[in-house]
C-alpha cells in the first residue's frame, strides 16, 4: 500500500521501515487486542505514506494514480508464500473492494481516491478536478454511501472489521 | 464560520473518515462526537468504510532486501533507545524504585518519551526530537507541566528544558485549531512581564512541538504561557491565555 500511495520505491521502503519500528515500539500494547494488529498496520502505513506525500509535495496527485481496475496491477505474486486458501481469500477480498469501487460513477470514485490516497482536503480535491467545492463535498458523501451499499452486495459489512485478518 | 457544537455533523463524517476535512472542521466534528452517540455510530461506519479502501490497494511483493533493512532499522532504534535509557532513566524516577536490569528502565524512559511526544514517533533526524533527547540526557533536565486554562480546559503541555539553559521544547496537546490568520505564541514571564517567544501551529488533536529559545536562562523566568495571536505574532499578548505553567525546579 505504501508504494501505491507514494509511487516511489525508496520512499515506500522508508515508510515500511518506520511502520515496523512503530510496531516494535507498540508490541506490548497489542498483546490484549491481537486481532486489531492488521487493521493498525494498514492505518499506520496509510498515515505515514500520506505524511510523506504531503511533506514532499513533489508533483501533483491525479486520480489516475489510484485507478487500479478490478484485477489490480500484479507485477509479482505477493501471495507466493501464503497458504493457498488464504492467498485465494486475500486476492478475492482485494478484488471485491476494487469491484465495488469500479462501480462508482467516475467523478465520485476520483474524489474519494484523491482524498483518501492522495491526502487532499475537499477544497484541494475541488481545485484538482476544477469543480466547485460543494460539488466535491456532495460527490464524496454520496459516493461513500453508495460504496457502503456496493460493499454490502459483495458481502462486506461496513459495521465490522472482521475481514482485517 | 464555525457551527454550533450541538449541530449534528453526519454530513461531514464521510469526509472526516477520509481525512479530507480542514482542521477547523475536524475540531468541530470531534467536539460534537464527544457528546453525540448517534454521530459516533455514524462515524464508526464511515471509518470502517474508509478502512476498506486500504484493502483495495493491489499488493506488491516487497523487494527481497527489504526484510533485512527493516530488521536493521528496528535493531538500530532499539540500540538507540537502550543507550538513551541508560543515560536518562536513573533521573526520571527515584533510584529506589528502579529494580535491577535494563528492561524496566527502558520501559520507564519510553513511557516518559511517549507521554511527552504523544503519538509522534521519536525520530533522531527531527530537530525537535533531537533537542528533546539531548535535554533529557542532561542531569539537570526539568519537565515543567503547563496546564490548560478556562479558555482551553482540554489542553495541556510540557516544557522540557534545563533551568540554566536557554533551549527548550514545548509539547502541546488538545489545543484548538486556529483560523489561518492566527497562530499560537509562547510567552516567558519575569516579574509578571511577558516576553514574546516562539510562534507555533498545531496539528489535528491540538498536538504541537516547538523549540523555545529563551532570551536568558529559563531560571530567570517564573512562568510560561501560550496565547492565540495574529499570524505574525505580537509584541504583547492580545489573546486569552490558553496554557500556563510555573517554571519552578522540581
Amino acid at each position: 500500500m505504501a508504494l501505491r500511495i507514494v509511487h516511489d520505491t525508496t520512499t515506500a521502503e522508508e515508510v515500511v521501515q518506520e511502520v515496523f519500528v512503530r510496531l516494535w515500539r507498540n508490541a506490548a500494547s497489542f498483546a490484549a487486542e491481537r486481532g486489531n494488529v492488521q487493521a493498525w498496520l494498514y492505518r499506520i502505513t496509510h498515515n505515514l505514506a500520506l505524511n510523506e506525500v504531503r511533506r514532499r509535495q513533489s508533483r501533483p496527485v491525479t486520480a489516475e494514480h489510484f485507478d487500479w481496475g478490478v484485477e489490480g496491477e500484479q507485477l509479482v505474486d505477493p501471495y507466493a508464500d501464503a497458504e493457498p486458501s488464504r492467498a485465494l481469500w486475500l486476492r478475492e477480498r482485494g478484488q471485491a473492494i476494487r469491484r465495488a469501487l469500479a462501480q462508482l460513477p467516475a467523478p465520485q470514485r476520483r474524489a474519494i481516491a484523491l482524498a483518501f490516497f492522495g491526502g487532499l482536503s475537499q477544497a484541494e480535491v475541488a481545485a484538482a478536478v476544477g469543480e466547485p467545492l460543494g460539488t466535491v463535498k456532495s460527490r464524496i458523501r454520496v459516493g461513500m454511501q453508495r460504496l457502503r451499499e456496493l460493499l454490502a452486495t459483495e458481502g462486506i459489512n461496513a459495521d465490522s472489521l472482521d475481514d482485517f485478518s | 464560520m464555525m457551527n454550533l457544537p450541538n449541530r449534528h455533523v453526519d454530513d461531514l463524517l464521510d469526509a472526516y473518515a477520509l481525512g479530507a476535512l480542514e482542521p477547523y472542521e475536524v475540531a468541530e466534528v470531534e467536539a460534537h462526537l464527544e457528546g453525540c452517540a448517534a454521530c459516533r455510530r455514524t462515524a464508526a461506519r464511515a471509518r470502517a468504510t474508509a478502512q476498506r479502501l486500504m484493502l483495495a490497494t493491489p499488493p506488491v511483493a516487497p523487494p527481497p532486501a527489504l526484510r533485512a533493512k527493516v530488521l536493521a532499522r528496528v535493531h538500530a532504534v532499539a540500540a538507540q533507545e537502550r543507550a538513551l535509557t541508560d543515560a536518562v532513566a536513573p533521573r526520571v524516577t527515584a533510584p529506589s524504585a528502579l529494580p535491577a536490569g535494563g528492561s524496566r528502565r527502558r520501559n520507564l524512559l519510553r513511557r516518559l518519551l511517549d507521554t511527552i511526544m504523544g503519538e509522534e514517533a521519536l525520530n533522531a533526524d527531527d530537530p525537535v526530537a533531537s533537542l528533546l533527547i539531548q535535554l533529557l540526557a542532561q542531569p539537570t533536565c526539568e519537565v515543567w507541566n503547563v496546564g490548560g486554562t478556562k479558555d482551553a480546559p482540554k489542553a495541556n503541555a510540557r516544557l522540557v528544558g534545563v533551568p540554566n539553559g536557554r533551549d527548550g521544547v514545548l509539547v502541546t496537546n488538545g489545543l484548538g485549531a486556529l483560523a489561518p490568520d492566527r497562530t499560537y505564541q509562547v510567552w516567558l514571564l519575569h516579574d509578571g512581564k511577558p516576553v514574546p517567544n516562539a510562534l507555533f501551529s498545531v496539528a489535528n488533536g491540538g498536538r504541537g512541538r516547538q523549540i523555545v529559545h529563551a532570551p536568558t536562562r529559563f531560571s530567570d523566568f517564573e512562568v510560561v504561557a501560550v496565547t492565540p495571536e495574529p499570524a505574525t505574532g505580537s509584541p504583547a499578548p492580545t489573546g486569552p491565555i490558553v496554557l500556563m505553567g510555573t517554571l519552578t525546579a522540581a
